[in-house]
């Protein structure tokens, strides 16, 4: 626990009926950009709330540098709190925004003007020290708010959703700064987002969450790639999900997709034999062959009609039904040659779907229709 | 609304100047008598009757008054002691009102509007009786409690209206920056609350300074006011020197009241809430 920044030992928190956040376990290491990546309501800003000691946790522990400190109020914890809505104060200047944090410190007054030149440098506002935050656009308000943090050198800094307010492209630059600045100070950071894309760009490791309770915790690659649930295989990224159930076939699993198709799937797969699975292929995986084309040896392989052709620049989604699952796969191709009536498919064709089977990931069934449409992009 | 428009533009006209007609007649109503007091309190003549000269002998007088002058500083001493004490209460209340949800703060948020609307008189007269039952004889000590008790509730309709705007999360960021509850409620919520607080105190001062009723009830023997000073003085007729005074009184009000205004960004303003509305 000692070798954690912060470490939530079976954290609850009710609401009266509502349990926003449920028996959560997570260990956060020192210096870490670590994210909170789930949809609204999912308890992500209560479990904030929670390490910022706003409040108190119904069960559980938290541990701050190894010490509890479920007893302390906001005002002697060692961690500050970037808000969604910056919570500037609007009295104050820019530089006494920045410098009130090393002032309740009481520290020397040349010291605190020695940090706060420093921190106002660090977010690139230094010429702004004197202006009111009224007089400051969204995204200098948003780097005075992570400066006023940042200053106080605190032990983690939490940030909820700290660029939610800004436009996209001001975003995505503000994204690369924090990086930036995070790979500067060394603070362990913990990044509240519902953008599955901000918190693969920026994040050491992310831990979804949904309705509560934590589905994954994993590096961005792994949780792309290795979905632990249906939820995360279909809120980050999109997925095709294919019901059946869970064959053996020695060394590697077999699954039974009914109408007496069978695809073969990695060995480590989850869920017992026997037992009601889904199975998750992203759409990049999936390779579309002309009918009669030999398709290589051992691929999964499907046939179906193409129903639907979105041109998306680097890339093409087509969708395409396959009668022999009556339900219909996203299947996504990169644009390699020229687009073209020649090099694209178009609506009615029939086409051959492959895949090969080590991208086939099985997951316990949820029998939660639709998670596919959950996706975020 | 088609019928509206369809109707000629000189039954319109007319229409429109009888209401400029009517406002001008309201309005010269209300400052008329105003205009006669100010332009009296100059006049050369001991009758207010006829205009008879410019002279500024009247302010002369009025200032080497020395009853008048005794009662002009009483009046400013009560001002400023139960502004004050208002103020303190009244901010305080404001703040424990808009920021707490406790058993029955419903029901105190709604009785604060109750000294606003119910007759001053009745406000008066209930204020002497509580000090009659209580045993305590009317003084200088009761003009101050009873003005401070029917300024309260103007101070903290004032200061809360201008709290119902306060962001929340500004006392969780001091916090979380490591301000305690005191230094939080120094640095971050008085500040916001300021303005707030300075004009309901102008509101209140001005209350004070002219109140009649409140203090002719509650003064006691030889406590005289500036209005009861002046209501003394007009049993023996309306002088000139009563027309300065006015104009005096006229003058001090409408300045705080400006400077209220000022500070509001608008006419003083007084909210009025349902209770236990959010
Ligand atoms: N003070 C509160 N009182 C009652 N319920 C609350 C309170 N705070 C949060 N909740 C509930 O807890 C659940 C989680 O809320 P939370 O704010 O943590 O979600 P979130 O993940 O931050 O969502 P968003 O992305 O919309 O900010 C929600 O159902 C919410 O209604
Ligand atoms: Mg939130």
């Amino acid at each position: 626990m000692d070798d954690f920044a912060i470490y939530l030992d079976g954290v609850t928190k009710r609401f009266g009926p509502v349990t926003a956040v449920e028996r959560m376990d997570l260990g956060i290491a020192r210096g870490e950009f670590f994210s909170l990546l789930g949809p609204s309501g999912c308890g992500k800003t209560t479990t904030l709330r929670m390490i910022a000691g706003f409040e108190e946790p119904s069960e559980g522990a938290i541990f701050l540098d190894g010490t509890d400190v479920a007893k302390l109020p906001p005002f002697r914890r060692n961690v500050n709190t970037v808000f969604q809505s910056y919570a500037l104060f609007p009295h104050l200047n820019v530089e006494k925004n920045v410098a009130f944090g090393l002032k309740r410190k009481k520290l020397a007054r040349h010291e605190i003007k020695r940090r706060v030149t420093d921190a106002l440098r660090l977010v690139e506002l230094e010429e702004r020290r004197q202006y009111k935050p009224s007089q400051l656009s969204g995204g200098m308000q948003q780097r005075v708010a992570l400066a006023r943090a940042l200053v106080n050198l605190p032990s983690v800094l939490l940030l909820d959703e700290p660029l939610g307010a800004l436009d996209l492209k001001l975003r995505r630059q503000m994204q690369l700064e924090l990086k930036h600045i995070h790979k500067d100070v060394g603070i362990t950071f913990i990044y509240v987002t519902h953008d599955q894309e901000e918190a693969l760009t920026m994040s050491d490791r992310i831990a979804v969450m949904n309705a509560g309770r934590v589905e994954q915790v994993g590096v961005p690659e792994d949780l792309y790639e290795h979905p632990a649930t249906r939820f995360v295989a279909g809120f980050i990224g999109t997925s095709n999900f294919i019901e059946g159930s869970l064959e053996r076939d020695g060394d590697h699993g077999l699954m039974n997709l009914g109408e007496g198709q069978r695809v073969l799937v990695p060995a480590a797969a989850g869920g017992s034999a026997g037992g009601p699975v889904e199975l998750a292929v992203r759409p990049e995986k999936i390779r579309l062959y002309e009918v009669g084309q030999e398709v290589p040896e051992g691929l999964c392989l499907l046939r179906g009609k193409v129903r639907d052709v979105v041109y998306l620049g680097m890339t093409t989604q087509y969708t395409i039904e396959v009668p022999v699952l009556s339900r219909q796969f996203t299947v996504l191709e990169q644009n390699v040659e020229a687009a073209s009536d020649q090099t694209l498919w178009v609506p009615g064709e029939e086409t051959q779907l492959a895949w090969h089977p080590s991208h086939n990931r099985v997951l316990p069934a949820e029998g939660s229709a639709g998670a596919q449409e959950e996706d975020a992009a | 609304m088609r019928r509206a428009l369809s109707r000629k533009p000189r039954d319109q006209r007319t229409k429109a100047k009888g209401l400029r007609l009517f406002v001008a007649g309201v309005y010269g109503f209300l400052f008329a008598p105003i205009v006669v007091l100010v332009l009296f309190s100059f006049n050369d003549s001991k009758r207010n009757a006829t205009w008879q000269g410019f002279t500024l002998r009247w302010y002369n007088e009025l200032f080497h008054d020395g009853p008048v002058l005794d009662a002009l500083f009483l009046t400013l001493k009560i001002a400023v002691l139960a502004t004050i004490l208002a103020t303190i209460f009244g901010a305080l209340g404001a703040y424990a009102l808009t920021r707490y949800k406790f058993r029955g703060s419903g029901l105190y948020n709604g009785a604060i509007y109750v000294p606003l609307v119910i007759p001053e008189i009745v406000f008066a007269v209930a204020l002497l009786s509580g000090f009659n039952a209580a045993g305590i004889i009317p003084s200088f000590k009761t003009i101050i409690i009873a003005h401070v008790a029917f300024m309260l509730s103007f101070v903290i309709v004032v200061v809360r209206s201008r709290m119902a705007g306060f962001d929340r999360t500004l006392e969780e960021a001091a916090m979380d920056l490591g301000a305690n509850e005191i230094q939080t409620f120094v640095y971050v919520t008085l500040p916001f609350m300021m303005p707030g607080i300075l004009a309901g105190s102008l509101l209140a001062f001005v209350l004070s300074f002219d109140d009649f009723v409140i203090t002719f009830f509650n003064s006691g023997v030889g406590n005289t006011t500036l209005p009861l000073k002046v209501y003394s003085m007009v049993k023996f007729g309306v002088t000139p020197e009563i027309n300065a005074i006015s104009v005096f009184m006229l003058l001090v009000s409408s300045l705080l009241l400006l400077a209220t205004y000022k500070l509001q960004g608008g006419p003083p303003t007084i909210t009025v809430r349902a209770p236990g509305e959010e």
